[in-house]
């Protein structure tokens, strides 16, 4: 039962500040959504995570151990990231074997199962693939090579409804028959919210949430009604947006509502992890004011 | 088995419900294994984890077994057992919410009894 | 250990590249020769032996060696993808071209003594057969030692490529640009400075002088001593490989 953290790590490249003093935890076996708009931070914090660059301060240890220059840490964890690491003339077949050699096995069970679904043809060159097949091939990689760490950067990016589909799927199937810590950043919310079961939400490269999604959505309401009764109720609550439509109002809570009366004339009911991402993080200090129509 | 991500209702609550649902349907049949956790996780996209949760609620409540080696089993007399709870629970779980919708319309009772009575002549 | 396979990959892909190398400048100075005075029907021309003679394996192998040591970043990203350290992909590397050197040396030695000797006559076929063979008297330590000397040189030549290379491959793409042409004309300037320095100084038994006549083992008597060259270009060697390593533990994946 491996664990991984992010200690006090922070990276600034020039005068911008990429990632301020950021501490995560983790755990075995989870599967961890990392959310954040784009240049929140994310690939950085990544890519630091797998010593690919060097924070400016903090580290990064797997089992209290650091991973910097780590052959025997570094080789527990596999980045699958948009960046091409590979060489653009090598075809699949060979990548797939030095993959293989250097990480000291693979599945190819799993990985001729996954050829065959995606139709991904192993003779092609790496550098002539498509966006869509260039995704799904470094997703192959990922889901079997033997690390207790898989960290997916964008993994769907130009994959179609329907290979997105046996992704999710044979993720999931892979989580099940060899369980290891997952990590998911994307921008597809909706897909993954239930795949997940923690979140962590960066922006401006501060952590702005790191909970179980559990515990996340029970935290979230939405209460609608008449404008009036519902500011009147929501007074004092962590209000992070509203929607106004004539003389109705949803203003969405993130917290814990106590124990104050329900008027009749109001309505409460929950909202999603994606609608609760745009709210954190749409920049502007949210106040119970109007902004859910632009 | 249906799940609805945004209702108020928790994913692993919704999953016991649906299994509860299914064994009073006839989806799954009592003294036969029921889909492992993987299969409910990869057929709709939820955390394995989750699924189980929802499946020791319902084995918590007598209603599912867990068979070494095996699998999950659904517990003979479950059906039963499922629809004597959900007839139990209906007049906090139905009528209640029928009533004060009533209420709220100016319908009377001896007007929701007539609309009762029609809705079993049809 | 991760670092076997590490070398392994590169020496199987650096070999394949060296083959064709060695393939590619035998057709272009051989057979390309002869074809041509083949079709022209000027064969009697042709002269196998001295094309044999100045056939440039040496220095095709040096220039190799340049190439090969220069490049890192690619197989950097490679590595680092697979969870490769920087250490060990910097030793593996390392080990790869003293592998390819000992190939390489000894295929230069082989041409030399058994090609360009007995055949074309040809004895100062390197620096230490030019300089340092009449320092021994034993033929199987001559060649022992033209072995070394030759390896170490070529050794030298890697390290501070790498060291030079990877210094260079830190760099952005258009830092990396004015230097590839920057570089060339303050090298010349300074070659030119230093040719003009060094006639001026020549007779004069500067300390530069006496250095340079340290280094190459220069004695009262009319042979040079190897000894003191081979120990210099071990320590160069030692630094610019130190070098190297400093640059490649900072060697990190580029913003594209």
């Amino acid at each position: 039962m491996s664990v991984l953290e992010v200690k006090h790590i922070s990276k600034s490249f020039g005068t911008s500040n990429v990632l301020s003093d950021i501490n995560l935890t983790f755990e075995a076996n989870k599967i961890y959504g990392l959310l954040g708009r784009n240049s929140a931070g994310k690939s950085t914090l990544l890519n630091i995570i797998t010593n690919r660059i060097f924070a400016d301060s903090g580290e990064v240890t797997i089992d209290s151990e650091n991973v910097a220059e780590n052959d025997s840490k570094l080789g527990q964890m596999f980045l699958m990231s948009e960046v091409n690491t590979y060489p653009a003339g090598s075809t699949l077949s060979f990548i797939i074997k030095q993959t293989e050699q250097l990480y000291g096995g693979f599945n190819h069970q799993l990985a001729n199962r996954l050829v065959n679904e995606f139709e991904l043809d192993l003779s092609q060159k790496f550098g002539k693939l498509s966006t869509g097949y260039n995704s799904i091939f470094k997703l192959v990689l990922a889901l079997c090579v033997p690390v207790k760490f898989v960290i997916f950067d964008e993994p769907v990016l130009g994959l179609d409804a329907n290979h997105r589909e046996i992704f999710y799927t044979e993720l999931l199937q892979s989580y099940s028959d060899t369980p290891r810590t997952i990590i998911l950043s994307t921008h597809l919310i909706e897909e993954i919210t239930q795949i997940i079961s923690d979140v962590i939400v960066i922006d401006h490269g501060n952590i702005l949430l790191d909970q179980t999604v559990e515990d996340v959505l029970s935290k979230t309401h939405a209460v609608a009604g008449p404008s009036s009764d519902v500011n009147q109720y929501t007074n004092g609550l962590n209000v992070i947006g509203s929607e106004t439509m004539g003389n109705l109002k949803t203003n969405y809570v993130f917290g814990d509502l106590d124990d104050r009366i329900l008027p009749d004339t109001v309505q409460l009911s929950k909202f999603d992890l994606q609608k609760l991402f745009i709210f954190l993080t749409t920049g502007a200090p949210v106040k119970g004011g109007n902004k859910g129509e632009n | 088995m249906q799940f609805k991500f945004n209702s108020s209702e928790p994913i692993y609550r919704q999953i016991a419900d649906q299994i509860e649902e299914s064994i009073v349907t006839g989806g799954f049949i009592e003294d036969k294994q029921i889909p492992s956790t993987t299969e409910i996780s990869k057929e709709f996209h939820i955390n394995p984890a989750t699924v189980l949760k929802g499946m020791n609620i319902v084995v918590g409540e007598g209603f599912l077994e867990k068979r070494r080696g095996l699998g999950m089993f659904v517990v003979k007399g479950a059906r039963e057992k499922i629809l004597k709870s959900k007839r139990d629970n209906f007049f906090a779980n139905y009528v209640i919410h029928l009533i004060s919708e009533a209420k709220n319309l100016n319908i009377s009772e001896d007007e929701l009894i007539a609309l009762i009575k029609r809705g079993f002549s049809k | 250990m991760k670092i076997r396979q590490v070398t392994k990959m590169l020496l199987t892909k650096d070999i394949k590249t060296l083959i064709y190398t060695y393939l590619y400048t035998f057709a272009i100075l051989m057979v390309l020769p002869f074809l041509i005075n083949l079709l022209t029907g000027t064969l009697k021309y042709f002269s196998f032996t001295s094309i044999l003679k100045n056939m440039p394996f040496g220095t095709v192998f040096s220039i190799y060696l340049i190439v090969i040591s220069s490049i890192s970043y690619e197989s950097f990203k490679m590595f680092i993808q697979n969870g490769i350290s920087r250490r060990t992909f910097f030793i593996g590397k390392l080990s790869t071209l003293m592998i390819l050197i000992l190939i390489g040396d000894f295929i230069n030695l082989l041409f030399g003594y058994l090609i360009q000797i007995p055949l074309v006559g040809y004895e100062r076929f390197n620096l230490f057969m030019g300089s340092y063979a009449g320092f021994f008297h034993n033929v199987f330590a001559s060649v022992l030692f033209n072995y070394l000397m030759s390896g170490l040189l070529l050794i030298c030549l890697v390290t501070f490529v790498m060291a030079f290379g990877s210094a260079m491959s830190l760099l952005s793409k258009r830092l990396q640009r004015l230097m590839v042409i920057g570089i060339p004309i303050i090298g010349i300037i300074l070659i030119f400075i230093a040719t003009s320095l060094w006639h001026s100084m020549a007779y004069k038994g500067t300390w530069m002088l006496n250095l340079f006549k340290l280094v190459v083992g220069f004695n009262a008597g009319n042979q040079l001593n190897p000894f003191p060259l081979i120990s210099f270009l071990l320590v160069f060697s030692i630094v610019f490989a130190a070098i190297a390593r400093f640059f490649f533990s900072k060697k990190q994946l580029k913003r594209e």
